[in-house]
């Protein structure tokens, strides 16, 4: 999979793309406007991420004339700029996502993930992870063989953590996603972290192998590692 | 239209002199008019009296004019019978007026210029039983000179007036200006850095003292207005500083020394979590600063306030439940109230937060839900925290403002909660302040319009 990134401050380039190719993911960097077109329009991509203030010709001004060129790869659109105005001109120009800057890089990988899967069906039915397994139509956990109840809320954070499973979450990924709040000053963070307690009292507690791990200043990851 | 470039001096004055032409040129014109008909009419009565007593003569002493003459009252007059001359004074043989009674331009009275250019009014009439016919005539020349003189002197008044006017006018219309023109002199130099200088007012009760002080008063707002501006620059600044005092002093020490692969995850974890922090911390100001621009867009919709207040609780029950809080609630549902659902939950969920935060483990947290008779829905939240002081009830709502500094910050609180609370709850029209509770503990009152 390979990814054009056009981002003018070097170390945000230099970090996005150690962090991508880590990802295996193969990155190109461009770090002009103009730099970022020709590549875009020369080679083939799977992925294109733009910064929108740019040096040069700005990015709203080279997504629009990607488009126009009938260019068709996913752009997905990196800014400091975050009001809802700014958002719909993003979109409007021919983005397909949208990320404010600072953003997590966890949130930015499902972003990647979720935008090149695009047109497939993912939606899993039935989740595994080691001897954890989630349904998603009985709204059953079990873990060997033995039943976990969960209250709904844990419910939905369990089944987030296991699609994105291998992968870290960010705390606002979880605000956004499983608690359906979108403006960003609100207090939920402790109340995240105490549901992610108890959901490991019940589903990692009493179990010799640890899934649910925190990542510290990161968020939250399921996997089968040690870390 | 050019006038309304120019400036107000300049068109006062203008319209000044232009008021003073109208009414200098009526008023001439009626002197004029007066002076001129009266003239006229003791010309002609003059000539009526001669004309009766002449007549009178004629009849009763029958045809001796000598008495005429020697009543000395009449200078000039003709009298002829077919044509052929009667009598006739001296004086009028310098006149060569000849009477001529064609029945079809008959006019009682005429004027005539003899042909030594002096102006005479002439009166005609016959006494039919003598046969006589008769002309008198008046010497009008200094009458008409006069005249003459009075209207040189009126078209020669009118325009020295005028000019005198003009120059008047701008003068006095400078003066009377003078006080805008230091206004604006003054409101020149203002700047947001001297906004604390106020314009002169010279006589607050006159139109521009009274222009003067609601300036004034407009540039006391602005002033206080810049100072908050200022004083919540400093602070941000200031909060802005700490998280990343933090980073750079844990980045610094752990390059400091070599240490292993598990102490340098320690230390970006914890650069990352203070960067969280920073991330939150600007997030939570532009919700401020966009809320009080008036940029974020308000949707108010009919909700059941009891249920968004549920929700809220819910949501944050598990915080209260960790604690060992007991977490209860008490209103009327349906309580339908139209309101920005998303603002309103903001500013609940930040009073609700902090009501658990600061309420000890095993403690207790009220909110009551009712509608008041004056159409108001009220919400309280009764923790039973430390609470908050009489004196710092207004002040808890100030960006950054912490009643117990050290112990907020050991909480992870940048201290804008309750004033994005409170610009949340005052967006929807509401009020929010901390009421008097008995006991210990503080009682948090949000009241929103029903309708």
């Amino acid at each position: 999979m390979h990814i054009l990134v056009v981002e003018d401050e070097p170390k945000v380039a230099r970090a996005l793309q150690k962090g991508l190719e880590s990802e295996h993911y193969q990155v190109t960097v461009a770090t002009t406007g103009e730099e970022g077109f020709y590549l875009a329009t020369t080679q083939a991509f799977d992925l294109i991420l733009l910064d929108l203030m740019l040096p040069g010709r700005g990015g709203l001004e080279i997504l629009s004339a990607l488009r126009e060129q009938r260019c068709q790869t996913p752009v997905l659109v990196l800014t400091a700029k975050d009001t809802i105005e700014d958002r719909v001109l993003g979109l409007d120009s021919g983005a397909d996502d949208y990320l404010v800057k600072p953003f997590a890089f966890p949130e930015l990988l499902a972003r990647i993930r979720a935008l090149t899967r695009r047109g497939r069906t993912d939606q899993a039915l039935r989740y595994r992870l080691a001897d954890l397994e989630l349904d998603c139509v009985t709204k059953k956990v079990t873990r060997g063989r033995q039943d976990i109840p969960l209250t709904g809320k844990e419910f939905e954070l369990l089944e987030y953590l296991m699609r994105h499973q291998g992968h870290a979450v960010s705390r606002e990924m979880l605000a956004r996603d499983v608690w359906q709040v979108t403006e960003r000053a609100t207090p939920l963070d402790n109340v995240i972290d105490v549901h992610i307690a108890r959901l490991r009292q019940k589903m990692d507690m009493p179990f010799k192998k640890k899934l649910l791990k925190t990542i510290r200043g990161v968020g939250f990851v399921l996997n089968e590692g040690d870390a | 239209m050019k006038l309304k470039k120019s400036s107000i001096r300049i068109r006062l004055t203008l319209w000044y002199a232009a008021v003073l032409l109208i009414i200098l040129s009526i008023v001439s014109f009626g002197v004029y008019a007066f002076m001129h008909s009266r003239m006229k009419s003791m010309a002609q009565s003059k000539l009526d009296s001669d004309f009766t007593t002449v007549e009178n003569v004629v009849k009763f002493s029958f045809g001796d004019l000598y008495d005429v003459l020697h009543l000395g009252q009449t200078s000039m007059f003709l009298i002829t019978k077919e044509f052929t001359n009667v009598y006739y004074t001296e004086a009028w043989e310098n006149i060569h007026f000849t009477i001529r009674f064609d029945k079809e331009s008959y006019k009682p009275y005429r004027s005539w210029r003899s042909p030594e250019g002096r102006f005479f009014k002439i009166k005609q009439g016959t006494i039919p039983e003598v046969g006589y016919e008769l002309a008198f005539a008046q010497d009008v020349t200094e009458i008409k000179e006069n005249l003459r003189t009075l209207l040189t002197i009126l078209l020669a008044g009118i325009p020295c007036a005028l000019i005198l006017a003009l120059i008047g006018g701008y003068i006095l219309a400078g003066r009377a200006l003078s006080p805008v023109s230091a206004i604006t002199q003054k409101a020149h130099e203002i700047t947001a850095e001297s906004l604390s200088e106020r314009l002169p007012v010279l006589n607050p009760n006159d139109e521009i003292g009274r222009l003067a002080t609601v300036f004034n008063e407009t540039l006391a707002r602005l002033e206080n207005s810049f100072d908050r501006l200022r004083r919540f620059t400093a602070d941000a600044s200031h909060e802005l500083r700490t998280p990343l005092t933090s980073i750079r002093s844990v980045g610094e020490v752990a390059l400091q020394s070599p240490i292993n692969g598990d102490a340098y995850r320690e230390a970006i974890s914890s650069m990352l979590e203070e960067t969280e922090r920073l991330t939150q911390l600007i997030d939570n100001l532009l919700t401020l600063t966009r809320g009080g621009s008036g940029k974020i867009q308000l949707n108010p919709q009919p909700t059941d306030l009891t249920s968004l207040v549920q929700k809220v609780m819910d949501e944050l029950s598990i915080l209260a439940e960790d604690k060992n809080q007991t977490l209860s609630m008490d209103g009327p549902s349906p309580l339908m109230v139209t309101i920005d659902s998303a603002t309103v939950r903001q500013a609940v969920m930040n009073v609700l937060h902090n009501a658990i935060r600061y309420t000890q483990s095993g403690g207790r947290i009220r909110v009551l839900i009712e509608a008041a008779s004056d159409g108001q829905a009220i919400i309280d939240i009764i923790d039973e925290g430390p609470g908050i002081p009489e004196a710092e009830r207004t002040k808890v709502f100030d960006r950054f403002y912490r009643v117990d500094e050290a112990r907020s910050r050991e909480e992870g609180g940048a201290g804008l909660g309750l004033a994005i609370a409170q610009w949340a709850v005052e967006a929807n029209k509401g009020r929010i302040e901390f009421c008097d509770k008995e006991g210990p503990g503080s009682c948090c009152r949000i009241t929103l319009p029903m309708n």
